[in-house]
């Protein structure tokens, strides 16, 4: 089955997908809808309380011209801080992240599993910076594997 | 399902996600610092003689205002942590307040680099006991045919707050309907001559009291509200919030009844004063 669809004045043929294909496509959706709903969930956290909690925007790499975004997305709930990073289709949740107030040194550990099935640990060592400001920031180290590089971070305002 | 649906779908999807939340914050820096809401000289109610009683309502209950014929406002608090000035004897000292570790290590910080940092410095509205501690007063207007009471504000953005008297439940923290809110939503009733106030549903974008102690979305607020005498009220207030504190601890402070304007003129008005949120002037005028 086919039908012809006007987009901006063309004339676009479409054929319904398979089966498979729309299984795919709708399961997608969903969980685009999931994750979007999720990462508002967070982003209507804390500016002024606990001082992880929220969205941090940075990246890391190697250096000055090879960098990589990276979103973190935080929550507390009275004991454990826990959260994800990027969130999305490749979203990675931490498997533990550590506090030590007084330095407000900070760990966030992961273990994504790759393409291939194979684990590379991630491990990101910062510290807060200008805790008390509400645009504070992560300042540290990135490490996955063998990769290894700076990492810096915002909260989100 | 079409590739339309599937489009479709997959667009609202992102714009939800892409929406700004409604607690977001959408403060810019302003002029900060003891400069917003710093009380004007001789401010007060003059030489102090012996109190009047305390004022009451035809039904005998305590009026937390000014009576009939009358005038003033309720001056600037004290601290719910330590016991000089205006606080309250039994108030626990900063040493001893159930901080969680994170929470003592915040306030310490806070503490450090002074006002700089505080919303309400940016004239964002201050919740909880900060709302008692703002220069330029406060006034209790009750509203019996509305079952609630209103508490104005002179300082900070000049803002208001209810608190229902009519046997309402405070809203769940878990309620996705819920929008935490500066002032929160309260709840109150009259044991014998005290206004016992429960409040939750707080946002986490202003500090709680005077210096950032810190508090959490799960802040949960039970005040007390008692007038001695007609110049003299009594603040006392429980802290609950499990994320920022091991345990609940209560503290409190008096606010004396101002009978001039905030300047010291005759009036006994909350004059007006308006500070800003986004005002991103000041510091270029000469």
């Amino acid at each position: 089955m086919s039908a012809i669809t006007h987009v901006c004045g063309e004339h676009v043929t479409s054929q319904s997908p398979n089966p498979k294909t729309q299984i795919t496509r709708v399961a997608f959706a969903i969980a685009l809808l999931v994750v979007s709903g999720v990462s508002r969930t967070f982003v209507a956290h804390a500016q002024e309380g606990h001082p992880l909690v929220g969205t941090w925007h940075g990246t890391w790499g190697p250096n000055a011209t090879d960098r990589h975004d990276v979103t973190l997305v935080l929550e507390f709930d009275g004991k454990a801080i826990a959260g994800m990073m990027n969130p999305g289709l490749d979203a990675v949740r931490f498997d533990k992240i550590t506090l030590e107030p007084s330095t407000w040194s900070v760990r966030f550990e992961a273990t994504p599993k790759q393409a291939a099935g194979k684990a590379t640990p991630i491990v990101i060592d910062a510290k807060i910076e200008d805790v008390t400001n509400r645009r504070r920031s992560l300042v540290g180290t990135f490490t996955q594997g063998t990769s290894k590089g700076d990492f810096k971070a915002s909260r989100d305002d | 399902m079409t590739r339309a649906w599937v489009t479709a779908f997959g667009a609202i999807a992102l714009f939800w996600s892409l929406l700004p939340a409604p607690t977001i914050a959408q403060d810019t820096p302003g002029p900060a610092g003891r400069g917003v809401g710093t009380p004007g000289p001789g401010r007060g109610r003059g030489a102090r003689g012996p109190s009047k009683p305390t004022p009451r309502w035809a039904d005998g209950h305590v009026n937390l205002g000014a009576p009939a014929g009358g005038s003033g406002f309720w001056g600037g608090g004290g601290s719910i942590v330590g016991k000089r000035g205006s606080s309250l004897p039994t108030n626990p000292e900063v040493g001893e307040v159930p901080f969680q570790p994170w929470a003592k290590a915040l306030y310490e910080a806070r503490l450090k680099v002074g006002d700089k940092d505080d919303p309400h410095a940016r004239c964002l509205p201050p919740g909880g006991p900060r709302q008692f501690q703002t220069p330029n007063g406060f006034e209790f207007i009750e509203q019996p045919e509305r079952k609630r009471i209103t508490i104005i504000f002179g300082g900070g953005p000049r803002s208001w707050r209810f608190i229902y008297l009519d046997g309402r439940p405070l809203p769940k923290l878990d309620d996705l309907d819920l929008i935490p809110t500066y002032f929160g939503y309260s709840t109150g009733r009259w044991e014998g001559d005290t206004l016992v106030v429960d409040s939750t549903g707080y946002n986490e974008k202003f500090w709680f009291h005077r210096g950032g102690l810190p508090h959490t979305d799960a802040l949960h607020l039970t005040e007390r509200f008692s007038r001695p005498d007609y110049d003299t009220l009594k603040y006392e207030v429980t802290v609950d919030d499990p994320k920022a504190y091991t345990k609940p601890w209560t503290g409190g402070f008096t606010v004396p009844w101002t009978y001039t304007n905030w300047d010291g003129s005759p009036g006994g008005e909350i004059h007006e004063y308006l500070c800003q949120d986004n005002e991103r002037d000041y510091s270029r005028l000469r």
